[in-house]
C-alpha cells in the first residue's frame, strides 16, 4: 500500500474510531444548538409532553380536576428539580471524560512523541500535504506542545476547543425550558378547562421548537408540524392505553 | 474571519484541572467555574436562612431549603466520608458527617444543615486561599527554553521542539535568548550571563570551543553551537529533577491543627457510643425515647461538633495570609506559618538576596602608561569619562556600571565615532583625546578599546588584575574593577534576627573572596562559598537535620535548596520562575526588611490557633456536657457552641491588624 492510500485508510479507521466512540446516532442527531439552548428546547418539550401525558391519565382515571391541577403542580415543581439534576449530571460526566481525553493525549505526547508525529503525517497526507510542505508542518506543529496537543485534539479526536458550556449552566437553562412550558400549563390549569390545556401545551411546544429552527436551519412548517404530530400522537397513545388498561381490571 | 483561537493547556494541568480554566469550556462558561465551591456554601447559607425565617411561616417549605442543603452540601460529604471510613481513617470530615446526618434522626436537622454549611465555608475559603497562590507560581518547566533554531545542513533554521534535539545538532542562539542545552560554541562569540546559574553577576565571555551551560542568557551577540547533552540531561533538568527530588524528600509538617482534630473527632465518637450504650446502667433511662440514651448521645456528638473550630483556625490563618499579602509576602499556605514559627536557622543567598544584582565600578588603575608629559598621558577622570562615553548605548551590568560611575562624577563624555560592539569581547571606537583638541596639527583620532583583553592578546594583564575589565587608549591601559553592593540596611537586619536568636548563614556560588567580604560586611554568623545548585541542597539538609531551617534565595541554582528547606523564601521580583515554583514564601518587593515580621506573625498565628482550641473546647464542653445530662435543650447547647464559634473567629480576625 503506497504512503497515500495508507494515509487514507489511516484517517477512514479514525473516523470509524471516533463514530464508535461516540456513538453513531451523535453524529447524525447532534445539534447544532449551544448545549444550553439544547438543554432549555428539550426540558420544555419534555415537559410539554409528559404534562399531557399525565393529564390524560389523571383524567381517564376519574380524578376531579381540582386533584389533577394539585398533583401536575407537584410533578412540575420536582421535574424542574430533576431536570437540574439529570442535565448537569450529564454535562458534569461529559466533561470530566473530555479532561480524561486531554490527559491520555498530553501522556501520549510527553511519552511517545515518535507515534505522534506519525499520526500527524498521516492526518496531513490525508489532507493533501506532501514533501517539504509536509515536513514544515508537522516540524512547526511539533516544536509547540501546545499547540500540537490542541492539533491532536482537535483533528485526532474531532472535539472542538471552547464550544461547550459548563453544565451549571446547562443545567438553569434546562430548568428555564421546564419553566417555560409549565408556565403555560399552570396558566391552563389555573383557568380550569381541559381544551386550553391542550392549546397551551402545544402552543408551548411550539414555542420551543421554533427555537431551533433558526439554529439548525431547518423547514419551518416541517419542524413544527412533526412536533404537533408526535404531540398528539403521544396524547393519544396515552388515552387508548389508559382506557385499554382499565378495561383489563 | 475571526483568527483561530490557540489554546494554553499549561494553566488547565497546573490548576489541577480547574474547571474555570477548562479549555474544553466557552469563555463564558469558564466565569461560571470560577470558586464553585464558594458560591455553593454561601448559596446553602442563604437557603438556611431562609429555611430559619420561613419556618415560622411555613414549615414543609422550610424543610425542602434544608433537603437542598443535604442534598448540594451533604452528599459530597457522605462520598469523602465514605472514602475515609473505608481507609479506616476517623477525621473530622467523619465527625461532622455523622452529626449533620444523625442530627435528622433526633429531630434537630436545622443543627445538621449548619455544620454541613459551616464546613463547607471552611473548606472552600481554605481552596481559594490555595487556588490563588497556585495561579501566582509558574510552571517549573518553564524555566527551559521549549523551541529551539536547529540549523540545517544548508545553514537555514528551523523551529524544533527541545526534546527532538540529538546530541551533535547545531543550533543558533540569538541575543537575549537562553541556552537551551548544554553544548560548546562552534561559531561567533558573546557575553553569557550566569548570575541564576553561579551567582556570579559578572558576564562569562564565549567564543568559539568555549562549553555552555543550559540556563545561561545570552547578552550580546548570536552565535552557534552543537548539541553536548539532550534535554533529559542538560543542566538545567537537572536542576528540575533536583527541585522534584527535594520537595518529594520535604517532611510533610502537619498543623497542630490536623492532628489535634483527628484526636478530637476520634474521642468524640468514642464517648458517644459509650454514652448510648452504658448511660441505661448507671441512669434511669431507656435506649430509645426523646429522653433516652440514644437521643442524650447524639445530642452530645452535635453539641460537641467542632464547628468553632473548624472555621476559626482556617480564618486565623487565613487573616494572617491576608496581612501578609497586605505587606507584599505571599504564603503559599497557613501550615507556612506553623513551618516559619519552628525556624531556628536562615540561610541566604548572596547575588540578588543580599546583595544587589548590578554592579559597582569599585577601582580604576592605571596599569600602563605612556612616557611621562607625552600629549597622550590620561587622567584616570579621562579613561572613565571615555569608557563612559564607549558604553553608553549598552545594556550590559558593566556598561551601567561605567556610566552610573561617570555619571555621579559628572563627567563630560567626548564624542566616539565608528562605534563598533564586538560580541563577547567589548566596544571599540575612535575619538580624538582631550589634549589633542587645542593643537591643529595634532588632531587625529585614536583608536580605543573598552573589554575582554584577549582580544588585542594581552592576556598577560588577567594575571595583574583578575576579573577587570581593561580600557585600551594607544599606550595607556587602565584596569576597572566591579564589586556587587550589598542592599541597605541589612546590617539592622541581621542583627534583629539575632536577637530574635535566629542562626544566619550564607550559601553563594560566588568565589570565596566575595563570599568572605558579603559576611564579613553584615556580620553573617557563618557562610560557604563557591557552592554548586547540588552542594547548596547538601547543606540545606545537613543543616535541617538539627533544626528546622529556611532558606532565601532568587536564582535557579538555589531551587533545589529552596524546595529542601523547612521553608523556601524566594524574591519575586528579580527572582527565577523556578526559585518562585519551588518555594514556599514569596517576597513580592524583594525587600528583606518584613522577616522579622514575618516571624513575629507566625509566632502570634501559633499562640492564636492554641487560644482558639482552648476557647472552642471549654464551650464545647460547657454545651455538650450540661445537654447529654439533659440539664439543657438540645437547641441551648447548639447555640452556647455557636456563640463560641463567633468569639473564636473573632479572636482569628485579630491577626488582620498590621502588627
Amino acid at each position: 500500500m503506497d504512503k497515500s492510500s495508507k494515509a487514507q485508510k489511516f484517517v477512514q479507521d479514525l473516523i470509524k474510531k471516533r463514530l464508535v466512540k461516540k456513538g453513531a446516532g451523535s453524529e447524525f442527531y447532534k445539534s447544532e444548538l449551544p448545549e444550553h439552548i439544547a438543554s432549555a428546547v428539550n426540558g420544555a418539550k419534555e415537559t410539554a409532553a409528559l404534562s399531557l401525558i399525565l393529564f390524560i391519565i389523571f383524567d381517564k382515571s376519574g380524578l376531579e380536576f381540582a386533584s389533577i391541577r394539585f398533583l401536575l403542580f407537584i410533578f412540575l415543581a420536582v421535574f424542574i428539580l430533576y431536570k437540574i439534576c439529570q442535565v448537569t449530571l450529564l454535562a458534569w460526566l461529559r466533561l470530566h471524560k473530555l479532561n480524561r481525553i486531554i490527559e491520555d493525549e498530553k501522556y501520549e505526547i510527553e511519552h511517545h512523541r515518535k507515534r505522534e508525529k506519525e499520526e500527524l503525517e498521516m492526518i496531513y497526507s490525508a489532507k493533501g500535504f506532501s514533501g517539504s510542505l509536509l515536513n514544515d508542518v508537522i516540524d512547526t506543529l511539533m516544536a509547540d506542545d501546545n499547540r500540537l496537543l490542541q492539533v491532536m485534539i482537535e483533528e485526532e479526536m474531532g472535539l472542538t476547543l471552547g464550544q461547550f458550556e459548563h453544565p451549571l449552566k446547562q443545567g438553569l437553562f434546562a430548568a428555564l425550558g421546564v419553566l417555560f412550558t409549565s408556565l403555560f400549563a399552570i396558566a391552563a390549569l389555573t383557568v380550569g378547562a381541559k381544551f386550553e390545556f391542550f392549546i397551551l401545551i402545544a402552543i408551548a411546544m411550539i414555542g420551543a421548537s421554533s427555537i431551533t429552527i433558526k439554529e439548525e436551519k431547518n423547514n419551518i412548517s416541517f419542524i413544527i408540524f412533526w412536533n404537533i404530530a408526535a404531540l398528539a400522537f403521544l396524547g393519544f397513545a396515552a388515552y387508548f392505553l389508559t382506557e385499554f388498561i382499565q378495561s383489563l381490571r | 474571519m475571526t483568527k483561530p483561537k490557540a489554546y494554553n493547556f499549561d494553566q488547565f494541568f497546573l490548576s489541577g484541572l480547574e474547571p474555570s480554566v477548562n479549555p474544553f469550556l466557552s469563555q463564558n462558561s469558564q466565569k461560571w467555574g470560577k470558586s464553585l465551591s464558594l458560591k455553593n456554601g454561601l448559596f446553602a447559607l442563604f437557603l438556611l436562612l431562609f429555611a430559619h425565617i420561613i419556618a415560622t411561616i411555613n414549615q414543609p417549605f422550610s424543610y425542602f431549603s434544608l433537603t437542598i442543603i443535604y442534598f448540594l452540601l451533604g452528599t459530597p460529604a457522605i462520598l469523602k466520608t465514605s472514602k475515609d471510613i473505608f481507609k479506616i481513617n476517623v477525621n473530622i470530615n467523619v465527625l461532622m458527617t455523622l452529626a449533620a446526618f444523625l442530627a435528622i434522626l433526633i429531630g434537630s436537622p436545622y443543627e445538621g444543615a449548619l455544620l454541613l454549611v459551616l464546613f463547607a465555608l471552611a473548606n472552600a475559603l481554605t481552596e481559594q486561599v490555595a487556588f490563588k497562590t497556585k495561579s501566582a507560581i509558574h510552571e517549573l518547566n518553564k524555566i527551559n527554553p521549549t523551541k529551539v533554531l536547529l540549523l540545517k545542513e544548508d545553514d537555514s533554521t528551523v523551529e524544533k521542539s527541545i526534546k527532538e534535539i540529538a546530541v551533535g545538532d547545531r543550533l543558533l542562539i540569538k541575543a537575549g535568548e537562553i541556552v537551551p542545552l548544554d553544548s560548546v560554541v562552534i561559531s561567533g562569540s558573546s557575553s553569557l550571563n550566569l548570575e541564576h546559574l553561579t551567582g556570579e553577576a559578572t558576564p562569562v565571555l564565549v567564543k568559539t570551543g568555549d562549553e555552555t551551560p543550559s540556563g545561561a542568557k545570552n547578552q550580546e551577540g548570536a552565535f552557534k553551537i552543537k548539541v553536548l547533552k539532550t534535554f533529559n540531561y542538560s543542566t538545567l533538568n537537572t536542576i528540575i529533577r533536583l527541585i522534584q527530588s527535594a520537595q518529594d524528600q520535604k517532611p510533610k509538617i502537619q498543623t497542630f491543627f490536623d492532628s489535634f482534630s483527628k484526636a478530637y473527632a476520634l474521642t468524640i465518637i468514642g464517648f458517644t457510643a459509650i454514652f448510648a450504650l452504658l448511660m441505661p446502667f448507671f441512669f434511669d433511662l431507656t435506649y430509645f425515647g426523646k429522653e433516652g440514651s440514644f437521643y442524650r448521645a447524639l445530642a452530645f456528638l452535635i453539641a460537641s461538633s467542632p464547628c468553632a473550630l473548624i472555621l476559626a483556625v482556617p480564618a486565623a490563618y487565613l487573616s494572617s495570609i491576608s496581612s501578609a499579602a497586605k505587606k507584599g509576602i505571599i504564603l503559599k499556605g497557613g501550615i507556612i506559618l506553623d513551618a516559619l514559627a519552628s525556624i531556628k536557622k536562615i540561610a541566604f543567598d548572596k547575588t540578588g538576596t543580599l546583595t544587589q544584582s548590578t554592579l559597582k565600578l569599585l577601582s580604576l588603575e592605571k596599569i600602563n602608561t605612556a612616557t611621562p608629559s607625552s600629549e597622550q598621558d590620561l587622567s584616570q577622570k579621562d579613561a572613565l569619562a571615555i569608557a563612559a562615553s564607549l558604553e553608553q548605548g549598552a545594556k550590559h551590568p558593566i556598561a551601567n556600571a561605567i556610566t552610573q560611575a561617570a555619571q555621579e562624577k559628572k563627567l563630560s563624555l567626548p564624542p566616539i565615532e565608528n562605534l563598533k560592539v564586538i560580541p563577547g569581547y567589548g566596544v571599540e571606537g575612535e575619538l580624538i583625546l582631550p589634549k589633542q583638541e587645542t593643537k591643529e596639527n595634532l588632531k587625529r583620532k585614536t583608536k580605543v578599546f573598552l573589554g575582554h583583553p584577549s582580544y588585542l592578546k594581552a592576556d598577560h594583564l588577567l594575571e595583574l588584575k583578575k576579573g577587570s575589565v581593561f580600557l585600551f587608549i594607544e599606550k595607556n591601559v587602565f584596569a576597572f574593577q566591579f564589586e556587587e553592593q550589598v542592599k541597605s540596611n541589612l546590617k539592622e537586619l541581621i542583627f534583629k534576627l539575632k536577637k530574635m536568636k535566629l542562626y544566619s548563614v550564607m550559601l553563594t556560588g560566588d568565589s570565596k573572596i566575595n563570599a568572605q567580604k558579603v559576611a564579613e560586611d553584615l556580620k553573617l554568623d557563618e557562610y560557604y562559598a563557591e557552592l554548586k545548585p547540588e552542594d547548596k541542597l547538601k547543606l540545606i539538609s545537613k543543616f535541617s537535620h538539627s533544626s528546622p531551617m529556611a532558606m532565601i534565595g532568587d536564582g535557579i541554582n538555589d531551587a533545589p535548596a529552596l524546595a529542601k528547606a523547612t521553608v523556601g523564601i524566594s524574591m519575586g521580583q528579580i527572582g527565577s520562575a523556578t526559585a518562585v515554583d519551588a518555594s514556599d514564601v514569596i517576597l513580592i518587593k524583594d525587600n528583606l526588611q518584613v522577616l522579622p515580621w514575618l516571624f513575629k506573625k507566625a509566632y502570634k498565628t501559633q499562640l492564636i490557633v492554641k487560644e482558639n482550641i482552648l476557647l472552642a473546647l471549654s464551650v464545647i464542653v460547657c454545651a455538650s456536657l450540661p445537654a447529654l445530662l439533659g440539664w439543657i435543650p438540645l437547641w441551648v447547647a447548639v447555640l452556647l457552641h455557636e456563640g463560641g464559634t463567633v468569639l473564636v473567629g473573632l479572636n482569628g480576625l485579630r491577626l488582620l491588624r498590621k502588627n
